[in-house]
């Protein structure tokens, strides 16, 4: 079966960690079939006329977007690390470090302050969901009809195609992904919902993210991303922690401890280390317009067992995805070329490619511990010619907005000013060299600070608790010989 | 008042240990509502247990870690001063034995924390005492926090003593560095 027919089915691949290709299947949805080639045209067209300082709709200024943390708790304890005496979720360091890598493109995202209803969110930017009995009837051979979050976590859709086990896809259980965004997504057009769970279903996917022009184009309500905690990586620094307390939770909690061998890997794969949200910062590129930057050949990655070094990569556009198969099939395996359409002579057969690293670059399935991911300058100008996405009605011919420029006009309250917390807290103590320009009056005057800054955040009391200790060392050490 | 437990938390004089006492008392209707006994259980060892468990916080290779460990070995190294209640419990806790703790936590992946530390780290730890069980039915969790300077202590008198004060024709950048130390440990006091 060709990937282009098994994705028709609506079926995700047992072994896909991103359900982002499902996209591309709607290019043949009977109803409205989508056009890519023209989506790539407009996005084509539109940086070029900027770059030869045409008109053009590309957004060249920089924009601020209201984002809001949907946290889908199957058991408080897993924003917790301290086994629930208190929330540890750190929504700060997590836009800090998504803000630091789509500033390259003016996008700065901004804590919601209210939610749907108008009231104020006890932390700006977390909407925490109470998901213990969230459930729901499907049927599905040998497992009854009750779907329950906590027992099976998130289904993308209710098929998997896994040709290991049947040429046809099989039904599988979980939470049903649309209606979870049915009910606990807030507007989509004025606000990014990110929606963190506990798991998917099929222990393999960690992201779902939209396309703008699918979602224009289909008229679609649902503009949102999900992924699970574990996809973040990072707990210390995001503050969560996976439990024991849930079927859900333990399965997760089992792989990343290493009790179930290596059944989950992309559990595994992102769930241990210090990748700083790299499947989030892959759904943010999708939701604004970027194609992964190596897609998977189902069959190779079926038929293989690594999951990322199997994929293929390079032509990472929507195009003809029928016909052409643009991001179905591919020989090229250097994961080190990147495609550049609307550079003349681009083309990856003639050496011409931009090259750049893709351990590096957000829409690459690596993670990379640490590493300062970026964007590409062919990303970013495609990002901002996705902002500026405009439409005409083709009954009417009145031109109406795409759901990326309404997103970047939201008048939905939130922090405007919002800027990671730094000053007198935490940056004063990164380097005893601060304190030794600082006479004692200054650095009493600091330690009062630190006290105020620590009133707001008390995990940063104790970090900066422990930082002073080390100055006080250094500093004696030193004296000391 | 229900039951309120007081704990004394210090390390010992060569900051190897962490000693952690029992100081709630014994229950007085006006000068200790919240102690052990009269409408609060009385902390029988037959019908309630004590468990205690901690948080850890550490910076390693740049990283904050705020790290959840058990204190396995309570049952068999805490000393009771009463031979049937857990009312005056003590237990003196080795560094290394908390540092084992914090190096096995599946998430710590940097082999830079070291395992056996032979003091306890300066630090802030937070110590959760959990009472529970029955006749009465009892649940219940108490939460404190310590700061540890012992060591910084011990660092900042041994050069505070090196120090010469009325030395005319010294280099000062010592004494200004030594005051220095001296000035963080007393903001490290005062925090809170």
């Amino acid at each position: 079966m060709s990937i282009y027919r098994s994705l028709n089915k609506e079926a995700l691949s047992h072994k896909s960690m991103d359900g982002w290709h499902l996209n591309l299947a709607a290019t043949d949805a009977k109803n409205k079939p989508l056009n890519f080639p023209m989506y790539e045209d407009s996005i084509t067209n539109s940086i070029a006329s900027y770059l030869e300082g045409l008109p053009s709709d590309l957004v060249s200024n920089s924009v601020t977007i209201p984002i809001v943390f949907h946290l889908i708790l199957d058991d408080t304890e897993i924003i917790s690390l301290d086994k629930g005496y208190q929330i540890t979720f750190n929504v700060t360091n997590l836009l800090q470090d998504i803000n630091n890598v789509f500033e390259q493109a003016q996008i700065k995202f901004v804590p919601a302050k209210r939610n749907e209803k108008g009231e104020l969110l006890k932390m700006a930017g977390v909407n925490i969901i109470d998901a213990k009995n969230l459930f729901e009837y499907r049927q599905v051979s040998g497992a009854g009809s009750i779907r329950k979050y906590s027992d099976e976590g998130v289904s993308i859709t209710n098929l998997i195609y896994n040709r290991n086990v049947s040429l046809g896809p099989t039904e599988r259980g979980g939470y049903s992904y649309k209606s979870l965004l049915h009910t606990h997504s807030w507007d989509s057009k004025s606000i990014i919902n990110i929606l963190l769970i506990n798991k998917f279903e099929n222990n393999k996917t960690v992201l779902m993210a939209p396309n703008p022009y699918k979602v224009d184009m289909l008229n679609e309500e649902s503009f949102d991303i999900v992924l699970p905690f574990f996809a973040l990586g990072s707990p210390q620094r995001y503050g969560y922690s996976y439990t024991k307390k849930t079927p859900a939770q333990l399965e997760v909690y089992n792989s990343l401890n290493g009790f179930t061998g290596t059944a989950n890997t992309s559990i595994a794969y992102f769930g241990i280390g210090h990748h700083s949200a790299k499947p989030l910062l892959k759904g943010l590129g999708h939701l604004f317009g970027l194609a992964s930057s190596n897609v998977f050949d189902l069959h190779l990655v079926e038929t293989e067992s690594n999951y990322s070094d199997s994929s293929c990569n390079n032509y990472c556009i929507y195009s003809d995805y029928r016909n052409k198969s643009y991001c179905g099939s591919c020989d090229n395996l250097d994961t080190n070329k990147y495609y550049e359409p609307w550079v003349k002579g681009s083309d990856c057969d003639n050496g011409d490619d931009i090259f750049i690293s893709l351990s590096e670059n957000i829409m690459s399935y690596y993670k990379t511990d640490n590493a300062k991911y970026k964007l590409s300058t062919a990303q970013i100008l495609r990002i901002k010619a996705n902002l500026g996405l405009k439409y005409i009605d083709e009954e009417t011919q009145i031109p109406f907005q795409g759901s990326l420029s309404k997103l970047s006009q939201s008048s939905w309250p939130s922090d405007r000013n919002y800027n990671t917390p730094v000053g007198v807290g935490r940056d004063a103590v990164n380097s005893c060299e601060e304190f030794r320009t600082s006479s004692p009056a200054a650095v009493s005057r600091m330690s009062q600070g630190l006290n105020n800054y620590s009133a707001l955040n008390n995990n940063s009391s104790n970090f900066n608790f422990i930082k002073i200790v080390n100055c006080i060392k250094t500093i004696t050490e030193k004296n000391n010989g | 008042m229900a039951l309120d437990i007081k704990l004394k938390i210090e390390t010992t004089e060569d900051c190897k240990n962490l000693v952690i006492s029992d100081v709630t008392g014994v229950y007085n209707e006006t000068s200790n509502p919240g102690g052990w006994g009269g409408f609060n259980i009385d902390g029988n060892r037959s019908t309630h247990n004590i468990g205690l468990y901690m948080v850890v916080y550490h910076i390693t290779d740049g990283e904050e870690y705020s790290t959840p460990i058990n204190i396995t070995n309570f049952s068999s190294t805490v000393n009771y001063p009463t031979e049937k209640l857990h009312r005056g419990f003590k237990i003196s806790i080795p560094s290394y034995d908390i540092s084992t703790e914090v190096a096995n936590a599946p998430y710590l992946t940097t082999e830079s924390y070291d395992p056996i530390q032979e003091v306890l780290a300066d630090s802030l730890y937070e110590i959760i005492v959990h009472v529970n069980g029955s006749n009465p039915d009892y649940d219940k969790e108490f939460k404190f926090t310590f700061r540890s300077i012992c060591n910084s202590q011990k660092a900042v008198e041994k050069v505070m003593g090196q120090i010469n004060l009325g030395c005319e024709d010294c280099d000062d950048s010592d004494i200004d560095s030594a005051l220095l130390a001296k000035s963080l440990l007393e903001s490290l006091k005062n925090m809170r």
